[in-house]
Order: structure tokens, then C-alpha cells, then sequence
């Protein structure tokens, strides 16, 4: 069972100014006596509001709004990272961010340690990496470079490393943040294949991006997003029509 | 809940376990002996401060050198988890705000990295354990379950102090400052017997008794081994029922505060 349910999500972020992120307010409001209204001056973004919707196995949904408009927090509330105040939500199936492929890379670090650690942050033992190092290594086609640190790398080989990293594991849930681009043309085209290799046997995903074309090509549902307020959902091209019409 | 957490970040050791070697390394990354540094650092340490001491005070170096060997090893594991415990959520951000861990995840690596420190410089240890004392006894072993203790304090000490600095960054300063004062009102580099009266200043420091039951065993004076456990097996029951408490009702908030 892969799927995707959110019912009634709302998420407030607090936000701590640089008064309240010291100890020093809450102590004078106490000798002052204002410890009440301390508390309530706490502000809060309401970043989604209200947020229903269900994805099914095959579902492929893009998320369309303005910078800020709560695709990222509503990425990051699926994937786990930030806990909803009200509201259900349910996520089926083992679940995969892609929002920074680097992550966790350490330029100190060979490449073949790279590869352990981020296999490791995603849940896999150590055996089940070392079943998959031929593979990256060879689809990375970074050859003898893995055995060097990361810090010798090019910027392209950084990508190629990280990409074949991130996507020699098979999820049910992919979440992008951005489409992901990656170094070379020779190496894109492969890295293409192999994209839509990943995405082909993916349950369900979830991309935040503002290329509308890209999004009619991949996604075949898109959700509206304006101040955390879901304004439409829906089959891709109806909704980025109504996104479309009020943008003009 | 806060249990099932505590467990599900165990079983992550593999991942722990190498950020922490990672850590390590790249401190010591193209040095000649790397973290043996260590070890050597510690023995210095221990020797200079045993010899200014000892005749500051005109003790007995046999028997001091063990008492502050000992003493100072093991503080030293204290004291750097609590220290850098300050911060640990704060240089993992960029991990807590794109993937879910559990976030005793960071907490364990933090530990497990300065156990690996630790037995560093416990080589100095044993090294002036095998040169000082007469005679060993099995009662010695009683070391290791005072460990366990230790490192099990160090846990939940370490979470409390890392929501808390990340919550309130002066924490960290407080901190700081406080394990200082520590350093110095605990018997590490004095013994407890220039005590003369005011045993209170002793028996009521937490971290006294954390010393004592990993101590006392290697020095072999067992007289407030027993005392110091049962404070420390209060301590660690209280200590964990309060961050539970906490944990439970702030973890969601842990990646807003970052």
C-alpha cells in the first residue's frame, strides 16, 4: 500500500527573533511581570493552512505557487521533517527526499566513504551499500577518483557522485524540491535514463517546481499553493490553467 | 514513546557509529599519529599536573598519580560531551532539516565520539595504573558497570543540555562556565581527604559521584563506592524521567528552533 493522505494540515512556525532566542527576555519579562503577553508575542507563520488532499499509488503531483507559498514546508511535512499541528496525515511507503543530493558529503572523505555514509542516512546496513558499490561506481564512472577525497573533485564529479548515490535506491515515495540537474552532456543522458528509470518505479511523487512545462510532462495532478492556502487541486493542466488565469 | 525513540536511534549504529569515527578523523586528517595526540596530551597533562601537585602538596605520587590518572580521564569524557553537547543539534541543522533521523541519532554519535576520545587517553591510564599500584584485584572490574553508568548519564545529560542551548543560545555560555567551576570543586586534582569538615560540598556534587563509581574502583578505596552508586542510580532515574518529560513535549519544535 503506497499512499498519501493529509486531512485538514495545518503547520505555524514559530518565529524566534533575535530577542527571544536569548534567555534574557523571558527573565526580565518575569521581574517585570509581563510573562503573559511574552507568550503570546511569540510570532507565528501560519506556513499551511487547512491542507487536504490524497495521492494514490501512480500518482505523480506537481506543486505550483509563488516563493514561499508553503511547496517546500508541505515537501518537508510528507517527508517527516516537520511535525503538523493539527490535522491527519498519512504516509504509506518508505519515503525518499531528494532536496539536496550533497547532503552529508564530506570533502575530507573518499568517495567510497561518501557513498557509505549517505547509504547509511538512508536507512541501509552496511551489506546491502557494499551490494551496490560496483554499481554506483560504475554508473558515477568515477573510477579511480573514489579512492580520493571528495575535495579533489570537480563540481561536475561532486554531482555525479551524489546523483548515482542518491538514486541507485529505489523508494517508494520520491520528493523533489527543484528538478535536479547534473553535470555533462555525457553523463546527463545517462542520468536522464537512469531519472526516468527511478521514476518509473516509484509509487508516488511529489515535485515543488516553478518550470510549468516540465511539470505538465512529469506530473498528471498538481496542487495550488498561495500563503500556506491550497487553492486547487487537481489534473495538471486544469490547475496551472486556474494558476495561469491568475497571474495575468 | 520517548523509549521507543531512544531505541530506534540505537539500532541506527552503524550510522552513528561511522559519523562519529568521521569526526574523529577529520580532526586528525594527514597527522602523523592522529588521534594518538591524545593520548600523549593526556599524559602530559597527568604528568605535570601529578608533579605539581604531589609536591604543592607533598602527596605521595604513588598514590596520586592514579587518584588524578583516573580522576582526570574520566572528567575529561564528561566534561567534552556536555561541552560540545551544546551544539550538537545546532552543526547537524543541515541534517535535521533534510532527512528524518531520530534525533538521538546526533546524540549518540556526540557520546560515542568522545568514547572513542576516551579510550585515547585511557591508554595513559592503565599505562600509570601498571606502574603505580602494587596489586590488582578483581574488585577492579567493578569499572566497567560504572562506565555503562557514565556513558548512560552522559546520554541523557547531553540531550537536555542540547535542546536547551539550542533553544536559549546563552545556554551554551552557561554551560560552559558551570563545567568549569565543576573542574574545580570536584575532587579531580585534590583529594577528597583535604576535606577537612564540609563533606556536603562533596556529597552533594552530582558529578562527584559520577566520578567515584569509575574511580574508586581503580584506585581501589571502596568506602563511598556504594553511596555513590545508589545517588548515581537516583540520578539516572530522575535525570531520564525529566527528559523524557521535555523530549516528548519539544521534539517537534527542535528543527523550528535551529
Amino acid at each position: 500500500m503506497i499512499s498519501i493522505n493529509l486531512d485538514s494540515v495545518s503547520l505555524r512556525f514559530p518565529l524566534y527573533g533575535v530577542d527571544s532566542f536569548s534567555i534574557k527576555r523571558k527573565i526580565l519579562t518575569v521581574a517585570t511581570g509581563g510573562f503573559i503577553s511574552q507568550k503570546e508575542s511569540t510570532t507565528y507563520i501560519s506556513a499551511l493552512n487547512n491542507v487536504s488532499f490524497s495521492l494514490q499509488k501512480g500518482d505523480r503531483l506537481g506543486l505550483i505557487g509563488h516563493n514561499g507559498a508553503g511547496k517546500t514546508t508541505l515537501l518537508k511535512v510528507i517527508a517527516g521533517i516537520y511535525a503538523i499541528d493539527q490535522g491527519r496525515l498519512d504516509v504509506q511507503g518508505s519515503v525518499m527526499p531528494m532536496f539536496d543530493m550533497s547532503l552529508g558529503m564530506d570533502m575530507e572523505a573518499s568517495g567510497y566513504e561518501n557513498i557509505f555514509i549517505r547509504g547509511l542516512m538512508l536507512g541501509f546496513t552496511e551489506k546491502q551499500i557494499q551490494q551496490q558499490l560496483d554499481d554506483i561506481a560504475r554508473f558515477s564512472d568515477l573510477g579511480d577518483y573514489l579512492h580520493l577525497p571528495a575535495k579533489m573533485y570537480s563540481q561536475g564529479m561532486l554531482l555525479r557522485l551524489a546523483f548515482s548515490v542518491s538514486t541507485c535506491i529505489k523508494a517508494d515515495i520520491l520528493l523533489f524540491d527543484e528538478w535536479i540537474g547534473v553535470g555533462d552532456e555525457t553523463f546527463r543522458k545517462r542520468a536522464e535514463e537512469r531519472l526516468d528509470h527511478l521514476l518509473s518505479s516509484a509509487g508516488i511523487i511529489v515535485v515543488a517546481t516553478h518550470d510549468l512545462e516540465l511539470m505538465t510532462s512529469i506530473c498528471n495532478k498538481a496542487l495550488w499553493l498561495e500563503h500556506g492556502i491550497l487553492k486547487g487541486v487537481g489534473e495538471v493542466k486544469e490547475v496551472i490553467a486556474q494558476y495561469k488565469a491568475t497571474q495575468k | 514513546m520517548f523509549l521507543t525513540e531512544l531505541i530506534d536511534g540505537l539500532k541506527r549504529y552503524p550510522l552513528w557509529k561511522k559519523m562519529a569515527w568521521i569526526d574523529i578523523k577529520q580532526r586528525y586528517r594527514r597527522s602523523w599519529i592522529g588521534p594518538f595526540w591524545l593520548t600523549i596530551g593526556m599524559g602530559i597533562m597527568v604528568t605535570a599536573l601529578a608533579l605539581l601537585y604531589g609536591n604543592l602538596f607533598k602527596l605521595n605520587l604513588k598514590e596520586f598519580l592514579p587518584f588524578i590518572a583516573s580522576g582526570f580521564v574520566f572528567w575529561a569524557l564528561i566534561a567534552t560531551t556536555i561541552t560540545d553537547s551544546s551544539n550538537v543539534f545546532l552543526v547537524a541543522s543541515g541534517f535535521i532539516k533534510q532527512i528524518k533521523l531520530p534525533l538521538f541519532v546526533y546524540i549518540y554519535r556526540l557520546v560515542y565520539r568522545n568514547m572513542i576520545v576516551f579510550f585515547h587517553n585511557a591508554i595513559v591510564l592503565v599505562v600509570v595504573l601498571i606502574v603505580c599500584l602494587d596489586h590488582f584485584s578483581w574488585s577492579m572490574l567493578l569499572v566497567v558497570p560504572g562506565f555503562i553508568a557514565v556513558v548512560a548519564n552522559l546520554i541523557w545529560m547531553s540531550l537536555l543540555c542540547a535542546m536547551l542551548c539550542t533553544r536559549y543560545r546563552d545556554f551554551t555560555q552557561i554551560v560552559i562556565n558551570v563545567i568549569q567551576i565543576f573542574f574545580f570543586v570536584t575532587p579531580i586534582n585534590w583529594m577528597p581527604s583535604l576535606l577537612s569538615g564540609r563533606r556536603y560540598f562533596m556529597t552533594l556534587n552530582p558529578f562527584y559521584h559520577l566520578l567515584e563509581i569509575v574511580r574508586a574502583p581503580l584506585i581501589q578505596a571502596h568506602d563511598s563506592l556504594l553511596s555513590s552508586w545508589l545517588v548515581v542510580i537516583v540520578m539516572t532515574v530522575i535525570g531520564y524521567s525529566i527528559v523524557a518529560l521535555f523530549y516528548t513535549r519539544y521534539k517537534n519544535r527542535i528543527v523550528f528552533w535551529l
